[in-house]
């Protein structure tokens, strides 16, 4: 379990987070949402003790980030996937960049090249084994960070804006391998995302704002309330925002609807019955 | 006066063992005040394409050609990059300035300005992200990775280029961000060209004229929004073609001559209620 009790965080003197208090249990998938500088990144980093915090204690199964001791368990278990991935590639070889977490946890060489093997799959990066990181494009570099802390198999798996730079099909396929094992691992995820399509895989959603955790719902308690969506900085998925308008304009559909298939299926069955 | 792009192909690495084919035989051209959005699955080639309208690629064979000047040329190079301002993928990669301030007003460096028109760019292009004044005597480095794309975008901004090219404009960008600069790209249309690379199509539709469809350094569809939006990939990418496509095997008769999302709200409404 994840535990924030009383967290207060500045970056020098700008306070970020005065007593924040938040519990993620073991099993959930927490989508992490809120406007650019609202504080998400640096609630990923407190997570892993990369920062600290100015006040209060941030628990790890209990293991206090603060604790020298305890830094190299929780790098262990919490494995994050920084917003940028040029800050977390690190070799210059593909194979080997994804090596080199698995490499740091001491693993027997077979299970590192199994765990390579197995991640340089599932993520369809096989073409790039060999390649030199530096020339990947923009999505391939974050599927490359995303393969390296997959291949720690971290028990928390806490993603900042993971596929921002993948196109539509890309991104559902990486959703779908985090889902898998969330689903068979039975790993904690945390996911901060900008995209909206994307937020239906948590079991909750956290909104920051103004260094205070706004909302903390389901998806569907989140979405159904288009003006705080907004306030959160969020976007609606556009087919959402579509139907709100045209409910706005008198139309009777429910709210909300994300799918193209069921706005449409729905457009249909109005226009049957006038 | 435009852009043109005549039988390009682009190799990374020739002659070695990672010797790339990144685009394959593209042309296409863009006239003065058409705007283009281009998409395509991650590696595809779009940002060595955008790469090579501001002659930071040379292609390996064919022609680009702004407004004229050739970007092989050497001597064209500094007026193409006046001509065509590029915002990249991670551009905050190249930050190098202490404040926001001044690595916005870097954007306008060559440009022989008054200091107080810099002043003035400066404090309207972080309007038009979305940013607010107190942030521009920060430092670029300490800056949540959305603000940075904001501060990156307003330092092309300041320059007022001829021909605005983003790539992936809207990643890590929020709401509010991601409104202001919309309605901002809108009120620009007809006097710059603007060329979007991005994954989220659906805020541009009713701004871009083309669309381009790159797979595997392959151009599979090019052409005006009303043909493109059949297109079958497009669909997977664009949730608005998808529906309209949608609707249209059910029988509806859209007349879209602009695939605003108020717009598409007005065919829907008159469709349903009114036929
Ligand atoms: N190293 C730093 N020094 C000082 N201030 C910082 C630093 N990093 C971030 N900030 C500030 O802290 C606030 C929170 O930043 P953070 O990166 O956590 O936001 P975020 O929610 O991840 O935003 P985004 O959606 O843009 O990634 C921002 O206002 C930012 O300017
Ligand atoms: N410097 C380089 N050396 C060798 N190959 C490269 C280099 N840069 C890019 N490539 C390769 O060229 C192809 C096209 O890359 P490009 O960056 O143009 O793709 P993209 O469409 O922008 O992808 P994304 O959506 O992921 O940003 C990719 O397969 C990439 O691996
Ligand atoms: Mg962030
Ligand atoms: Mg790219």
């Amino acid at each position: 379990m994840i535990k924030l009790i009383d967290v207060s965080f500045s970056y020098g003197d700008r306070e970020i987070f005065d007593g924040i208090n938040m519990e993620i249990g073991d099993g959930e998938w927490v989508a992490l949402v809120g406007a650019n500088g609202s504080g998400k990144s640096t609630l990923i980093k407190l997570l892993n003790g990369l920062l600290v915090p100015t006040k209060g204690r941030v628990l790890i199964d209990g293991m206090d980030t603060r604790d020298e001791g305890n830094v190299w368990e929780i790098r262990r278990r919490v494995g994050v996937v920084f917003q940028n991935p040029d800050t977390q590639i690190v070799a210059s070889i593909v194979e080997d960049d994804i090596a080199f977490g698995p490499e740091n946890l001491g693993l027997a060489p077979e299970e590192i090249r199994e765990r390579v093997e197995q991640v340089l799959k599932v993520l369809r990066l096989e073409p790039f084994r060999s390649s030199p990181t530096y020339a990947l494009s923009g999505g391939q570099k974050q599927k490359l960070a995303i393969a390296g802390v997959l291949a720690m198999k971290p028990r928390y798996l806490v993603l900042d804006e993971p596929t921002s730079m993948l196109d539509p099909p890309s991104r559902r396929d990486i959703n779908k391998i985090i889902k898998f094992l969330y689903d068979k691992e039975k790993i904690t995820v945390v996911y901060s995302t900008h995209n909206p399509e994307e937020i239906f895989y948590a079991t909750r959603v956290i909104a920051l704002s103004k260094g205070t955790l706004f909302f903390n719902g389901t998806p569907w308690e989140f979405f159904s309330n288009p003006e705080r969506v907004w306030k959160c900085g969020v976007k609606l998925p556009i087919i959402t925002h579509l139907c709100y308008k045209l409910k706005k304009r008198g139309l009777d559909l429910s709210f909300p609807i994300f799918s193209p298939k069921e706005l449409a299926e729905e457009l249909w069955r109005l226009k049957s019955k006038m | 006066m435009a852009i043109e792009v005549k039988n390009v192909s682009f190799f990374y690495s020739i002659g070695t063992p990672f010797e790339k084919k990144a685009l394959e035989n593209i042309s296409f051209s863009l006239e003065m005040g058409e705007n283009m959005g281009i998409l395509g699955p991650t590696g595809s080639g779009k940002s060595t394409l955008i790469q090579l309208l501001n002659a930071l690629l040379i292609p390996t064979k064919g022609e680009v050609l702004i407004d004229g000047l050739n970007t092989r040329e050497r001597k064209n190079g500094s007026k193409i990059r006046e001509l065509v301002g590029v915002v990249f993928q991670y551009p905050e990669n190249q930050f190098f300035e202490d404040t926001v301030y001044e690595e916005i007003a870097f954007g306008a460096k060559n440009l022989r300005l008054s200091k107080e028109e810099v002043d003035r760019r400066v404090r309207e292009a972080i309007a038009v992200v979305g940013l607010p004044e107190a942030i521009l005597d920060k430092s670029p480095f300490e800056l949540s990775g959305g603000e940075k794309r904001k501060v990156a975008i307003a330092s092309i901004l300041v320059r007022k280029p001829k021909y605005l090219v983003f790539d992936e404009p809207f990643a890590g960008m929020d709401y509010p961000g991601t409104e202001a600069l919309v309605k901002f790209l809108k009120s620009l249309r007809g006097t710059v060209s603007l060329i979007v690379v991005t994954h989220t199509l659906d805020e541009l539709l009713g701004l871009v004229d083309k669309i381009m469809f790159l797979d595997n350094g392959k151009m599979k569809a090019f052409g005006p929004v009303k043909d493109i939006i059949h297109f079958e990939e497009l669909r997977k990418y664009v949730p608005l073609a998808e529906l309209i496509s949608l609707l249209e095997q059910k029988g509806l008769n859209f007349q879209l001559n602009t695939f605003e999302l108020d717009h598409l709200e007005e065919e829907i409404v008159r469709n349903v209620l009114f036929s």
